[in-house]
């Protein structure tokens, strides 16, 4: 009996440290979980000078993902600390929603990207009068006049790429474009395509043979590509203006079997886009410094804090990026 | 030796133990339990608050709009108290600017807020100007600020959520082991407390059983079970050692009782023997006294005889009444004193003379004695019952032939040489039985040895009042003894039909007067 009362004593003791373990551990484990999620004990965020709301389309081109970098990048510079939303790309109405609750809230600024059809113009007045300090960022410049925009230059990335090209296969280029599907614009309002069409313009017989539109998905620039070579098969050149219709347009050549005989530049840099360049299967890849572009815009909000005038409108380079060549 | 713990004090202890094993677990589960409410509670902390703002929003609203179009004092006095708590969740809401998107959600959510209530407010004053543009302005506004707000809402509460699940998502696994280790900890908590008790209980109840099963073997009358030392507790240690100290009196005074008995019994034994013996020795008196009174007849008579035989010239009948009365005085005498052989050996041949006289020739008597050994002492008539014995048991059934031989001599180196006295006769014998038979009876082993003290310790001594003529051979053996104080013997070699040999060996200055 007493040996039976030592090994049930021994047991309960056992059990009474296993259970404090456990329960410490569950304790820790999760007041680091609620630290995480920011919902205990986590040290407070770093305090800023300015509420900069910063509005993007939900989009999966790499030229968002570095302009966001470039963003965050640039914040601590101004002061700012960034409240990112995103929208779905096909609904400017989200946007607004988002700009009128910048506006309404009274953040300090506000760094939202213009796309093609948008009244920038219009919101940059609008959040003047609210005293909020208002940059427009993005591909090209819109049309009106507006204090402060940072972008790059579409034409400049077509002529660039379509130079590329043309001084690879010469008077035979036959191009096909891949380009976003955007609002109110056919290939000819496209600035891109001018862009491309301007530089080829020069070699005899080079041409565009056709333009293929991306829809927003990541299997749409695979789709896309499919659909010209499936419709021109004489084509063998193809330009894509973004990373994710450069990524699918390389899986469809070499799906086909058409890598080499099909000389594709793309547009702008992912790793996955980088190893294809790297491999051969991309011959070049246009990229437009977005993480430079949301640099600028941060500066260009420091500077409007500080009262100093707006920059204007601001066109950053692209660089073409070649198989070996490092950044 | 330590003394052991007051029963109380054991209770306490046993009692205090067990509360403090389910006390143990029991805040343990509890504390543990508390932990996790916590932590739910801040698992949903932010979503509670975005449901107090979502909620106020709501009831503001619509009281504002139900003031705005009826112009009702409940709606007004609804839409204030709304307000105001709208107000005071918004005022919970973060509203610095830190690097954290939930925060700046937070903050812009919370100035929506504070712009709808101004927007709102701007509503109700302008209503009671009854401005209607102004406040159909202002209202509008404020609609819109609620939907954005609405919309932040949503946000925050999706963000929170999120946050929620990746909090509980790490918890998740881990509360299933801590609340089965809960309640292994409950049941191990319960177990040892139940060990406990019964521990303690048998601890208790152990010594008890032991001193009841020593009263019940009390009470049936034993009294030799020592009852053990109990260390249980002072209170049963003292009961159980009072206990024994009554079961040691009473056997004390049982053993006392006892032995008082047994001297009494002893006592009255004595006293019955006292009484026989008195019996005895009245009988002895009076048998002595009629011994007294018959010899003298019997010796008168047989002068008488004598006289008259002379006086008729018969002298054979002379000699004959002249040896009778020789032999009758001896034999009269007190058996216990001492004689010498010589004198032993005269009253054998004067008996062998009336036996000759008897049976003629049927049976020849022969008495031997060496000159050297008729001065030594014996006890007085040892021989005569032997020939008498041989003559009436020996030879019984022999009509012709039969033969007693008698002799006395010295055996052993000289001043320690012992008297050897011998009668045999060639009748039937004894068989070995019948002489343990007769060795027993004298209280001896088979070969006659008696032991240093004698064999008055064992056996019934015979009467040493027998008649003369009734002296048997176990009365000779008897004397035997008694007059060497053992060291002399009687020893029977014979065999069944082949005569016997009674041989009394006296040890030198053996016998006692």
């Amino acid at each position: 009996m007493r040996k039976a009362a030592w090994i049930l004593a021994t047991l309960f003791g056992l059990v009474f440290v296993g259970a404090t373990l456990l329960n410490a551990e569950l304790v820790a484990r999760s007041r680091s979980a609620l630290a995480a999620a920011g919902l205990m004990g986590a040290p407070p965020a770093p305090e800023a000078r300015f509420h900069l709301l910063v509005i993007l389309p939900d989009s999966d081109d790499a030229f968002f993902t570095h302009l966001l970098e470039g963003l965050e990048a640039g914040a601590p510079a101004a002061g700012a600390a960034l409240q990112v939303e995103r929208y779905a790309a096909s609904s400017s109405t989200e946007a607004d929603r988002w700009f009128d609750i910048g506006l309404r809230a009274g953040v300090d600024g506000l760094v939202m990207y213009a796309a093609r059809g948008d009244d920038v113009a219009g919101r940059a007045a609008l959040a003047q009068a609210a005293g909020v300090a208002f940059v427009a960022v993005g591909k090209d410049a819109p049309s009106g006049s507006l204090p402060c925009f940072i972008g790059s230059a579409s034409l400049i990335q077509g002529s660039q790429g379509g130079a590329l090209i043309a001084g690879r296969l010469k008077g035979g280029a036959r191009v096909g474009l891949i380009l976003p599907s955007d609002r109110f614009e056919g290939p000819g309002e496209n600035i891109l395509y001018r862009g491309v069409a301007a530089s080829m313009a020069i070699y005899s017989g080079a041409r565009i043979v056709a333009t293929a539109w991306s829809q927003p998905g990541i299997l749409s620039g695979e789709e896309a590509a499919a659909s010209l070579l499936r419709g021109h098969p004489d084509i063998n050149a193809i330009f894509c203006a973004n990373s994710r219709d450069t990524l699918g347009a390389a899986q469809v050549l070499v799906d086909q079997n058409l890598v080499g005989r099909i000389l594709l530049v793309g547009a702008d840099e992912t790793p996955e886009l980088l190893r294809y360049l790297e491999k051969g299967v991309i011959a070049a890849s246009v990229v437009r410094d977005s993480r430079r572009i949301g640099e600028e815009a941060l500066r260009a909000f420091a500077a409007m804090k500080a009262g100093r005038k707006a920059p204007g409108i601001v066109e950053v380079d692209s660089v073409v990026r070649l198989p070996g060549a490092k950044e | 030796m330590r003394r052991p713990a007051s029963l109380r004090s054991r209770i306490v202890t046993a009692t205090g133990l067990m509360l403090l094993v389910i006390g143990a677990a029991t805040l343990y589960t509890g504390f543990a339990t508390a932990e996790l409410a916590r932590i739910l509670g801040l698992l949903f902390k932010g979503n509670l608050l975005m449901e107090e703002v979502r909620g106020g929003l709501a009831e503001a609203s619509t009281a504002l709009t139900g003031y705005l179009t009826t112009k009702s004092s409940d709606y007004l006095r609804t839409y204030i108290q709304e307000s105001s708590r709208l107000a005071s969740s918004a005022g919970r809401l973060n509203r610095e600017v830190r690097n954290d998107e939930a925060l700046l959600l937070q903050r812009s959510l919370g100035r929506l807020i504070d712009r709808y209530l101004a927007d709102a407010e701007a509503a109700v004053q302008a209503k009671r100007g009854r401005n209607v543009a102004a406040y159909t302005k202002a209202f509008e506004g404020s609609e819109r600020d609620a939907d954005l707000a609405r919309g932040l809402v949503e946000r925050l509460e999706s963000m929170n959520l999120s946050a929620s699940l990746a909090a509980y998502a790490g918890l998740d696994e881990r509360v299933g082991a801590v609340i089965l280790t809960n309640a292994a900890l409950v049941v191990a908590a319960v177990l040892t407390a139940f060990m406990i008790f019964v521990r303690w209980s048998y601890s208790v109840t152990g010594p008890l059983l032991a001193l009841a099963e020593a009263a019940k073997g009390i009470a049936m009358g034993d009294y030799s079970r020592e009852i053990p030392r109990m260390a249980a507790s002072e209170e049963i240690a003292t009961t159980a050692e009072a206990f024994e100290n009554m079961r040691a009196s009473v056997r004390r005074a049982f053993e006392e009782l006892r032995s008082k008995a047994e001297v009494e019994r002893r006592l009255i034994e004595e006293e019955l023997r006292l009484v026989d013996l008195d019996r005895r020795l009245k009988d002895a008196e009076l048998l002595a006294l009629q011994s007294q009174i018959n010899p003298h007849f019997l010796f008168n008579t047989l002068a008488a005889g004598l006289q008259l035989s002379l006086s008729e010239g018969a002298d054979r009948t002379a000699d004959f009444l002249e040896k009778l009365a020789g032999f009758i005085r001896y034999s009269l005498r007190p058996v216990s004193r001492s004689v010498s052989v010589g004198d032993e050996i005269e009253c054998v041949e004067r008996y062998v003379w009336l036996l000759r006289l008897r049976f003629g020739p049927r049976y020849r008597f022969d008495v031997q004695a060496e000159e050297a050994v008729l001065g030594q002492g014996t006890p007085a008539l040892i021989l005569q019952p032997l020939v008498e014995n041989a003559v009436a048991h020996g030879l019984r059934d022999r009509e012709s032939g039969g033969r007693v031989r008698v002799s006395a001599r010295l055996e052993g180196p000289p001043g320690e040489s012992a008297t050897v006295l011998e009668v045999s006769d060639n009748g039937q014998g004894m068989g070995a039985a019948e002489i343990a038979q007769v060795f027993a009876e004298c209280g001896l082993p088979p070969d006659g040895r008696a032991g240093a003290e004698g064999p008055a310790t064992a056996g019934t001594p015979p009467s040493t009042l027998d008649p003369p003529g009734g002296i048997g051979l176990h009365n000779v053996i008897r004397r035997v003894s008694l007059a060497t104080m053992g060291r002399g013997r009687v020893e029977i070699v014979s065999e069944a039909g082949g005569g016997t040999l009674v041989r009394v060996v006296l040890p030198a200055g053996g016998t006692a007067a």
